[in-house]
């Protein structure tokens, strides 16, 4: 949807370590290679408390085909926990998205860096930037103050162009 | 263009759906277009009785898309406030009424995937336009309806017709009674979104089921026919900004009496579910009777909904 959530930087979705939700009645756990030993421990800890969960491991590259029926199969209840390097939980996220979960039922644990984004005020051009708050379009090459705020429809943090003293 | 005010409607048309429920047709007297509205919303109607104007809230089941006329159905409740009575007993085809424009409290969760309504009795009326909205959109969604019999079940005939497959009827009094329950909310599909409209017990029996079953809060949406009942004790309510104090008596909500006393407290729904006459306390301890706000909110919170919360002891201090 235009105005879906998605995955940046200062979603309320990402949490330091994984913890299950004891509002819902199962857990979805959907990890790649870089979190796998830490979420086989956590599910060792949690199993002896019968919790209901299921888990969906991603190798290489993501099963799309799998993970959609995974996710629309899903019930009213259930909690997803992503756990993986950035691109991963990205694609997962949005996929959930679309599938009918919001991001009360989204937890997303990040391994490695987090990407950001900024939308060009100037060309109406996405770009990824780090964490200053002065940046320049790689498309146009103004120069832009990031602004506080995230842009769902748009994908990134607004950026204001202004010319260098 | 209309822009403010109320707006004067003709009793146009009376139709008996049920023993108990009339659906009243209203045509606005300057034969203007009335305003647009969306699924779930509904009118104040102001209605002169003797010397006194009854001032109540109905939903709309007119298609929202014709904007010719409002219709409302009522069902008469003889142990209501009189206002069901009145419009039963008294209102003629070519009377005047006034109205306010449409308002929602009780709006369509915007990011559901899947819709699913609970009603009973005379709580189908504001999911009529729900759900004429929805099968325009061709978006999914399945009605469960309770009443005591099929003969007592407004609109009936025409949501069988109209939805096949998508409603599911419940008739508490028929030979081989059946009674709704919350547990068809449990394997609803990811992204379902749930609706609830009847009385406050109802209501606070699925709010409860659905969070009991992980729901999450924004996934919930109600409406409410009457605030909840309780014992009502008499106190007193001093409005510090203003300087005035006022008795509220047993037989009047503190809302009433803050109207009573020419306050202009803010108000709609009147049953504690919109939130619309939420004011501050500032001193005094609050009997909530409403379920719009979480018991975190209350904890966190210095305030009272007027139309339906009490003082628990004589003395409350607001501010307006």
């Amino acid at each position: 949807m235009y105005s879906s959530p998605v995955l940046y930087d200062q979603s309320e979705t990402i949490k330091e370590k994984l913890a299950f939700n004891d509002k819902r009645k199962k857990h979805l756990i959907i990890y790649d290679q870089k979190a796998v030993s830490d979420v086989k421990q956590v599910l060792a800890k949690d199993t002896q408390e019968e919790l209901e969960y299921e888990h969906f491991e991603i190798g290489d590259s993501i099963d799309l085909q799998a993970l959609r029926t995974l996710l629309y199969s899903q019930k009213m209840g259930t909690h997803l926990y992503i756990a993986s390097d950035w691109d991963h939980a990205a694609a997962v996220f949005a996929e959930a998205i679309e599938a009918g979960f919001t991001e009360d039922e989204i937890q997303t644990i990040i391994y490695g860096p987090k990407r950001r984004y900024i939308y060009c005020m100037k060309c109406y051009q996405k770009s990824e930037i780090n964490y200053d708050d002065e940046v320049q379009c790689t498309h146009c090459n103004a120069y832009m103050e990031v602004g506080p705020f995230f842009s769902k429809v748009r994908k990134g943090y607004i950026g204001y162009p202004f010319i260098p003293n | 263009m209309r822009v403010y005010g109320n707006i004067e409607m003709n009793v146009g048309k009376i139709e008996q759906i049920t023993e108990s429920v009339k659906r009243f047709y209203l045509y606005p007297s300057d034969q203007k277009l009335l305003p647009a509205f969306t699924g779930g919303a509904h009118i104040t109607t102001y209605v002169n009785q003797g010397d006194k104007t009854l001032e109540r809230d109905y939903s709309l089941v007119s298609d929202p898309t014709d904007r010719t006329h409002y219709s409302i159905s009522i069902n008469r409740d003889p142990n209501s406030r009189g206002g069901s009575v009145y419009w039963h007993d008294h209102v003629k085809v070519g009377d005047t009424v006034k109205t306010s424009f449409p308002k929602n409290h009780f709006t369509l969760g915007f990011h559901a995937k899947h819709h699913v309504f609970y009603a009973a009795g005379i709580g189908i009326t504001p999911f009529l336009t729900m759900m004429t909205e929805l099968e325009a959109q061709g978006k999914t969604f399945e009605l469960h309806y309770a009443a005591r019999t099929k003969e007592q079940c407004a609109f009936y005939d025409y949501l069988n017709e109209k939805y096949p497959g998508k409603c599911t009827f419940y008739f508490s009094r028929s030979d081989e009674p059946v009674r709704m329950t919350p547990e068809t909310m449990k394997n609803q599909r990811i992204g379902s979104h749930v609706y609830f409209c009847g009385p406050v017990s109802m209501v606070t029996e699925y709010k409860e089921a659905a969070l009991s079953y992980g729901y999450p809060e924004k996934s919930v949406h109600f409406e409410l026919f009457a605030a909840a009942g309780g014992e009502n004790n008499p106190f007193l309510v001093e409005i510090v900004n203003s300087n005035t104090v006022i008795e509220v008596s047993p037989e009047q909500t503190l809302l009433e009496a803050l109207l009573d006393a020419g306050i202009e407290a803010p108000y709609s729904c009147k049953a504690g579910g919109c939130g619309q006459c939420e004011v501050d306390v500032v001193a005094g301890e609050v009997d909530h009777r409403d379920i719009f706000f979480s018991d975190e909110e209350r904890k966190q919170k210095n305030m009272i909904l007027t139309c339906c919360s009490r003082a628990k002891e004589e003395k409350l201090v607001l501010k307006i």
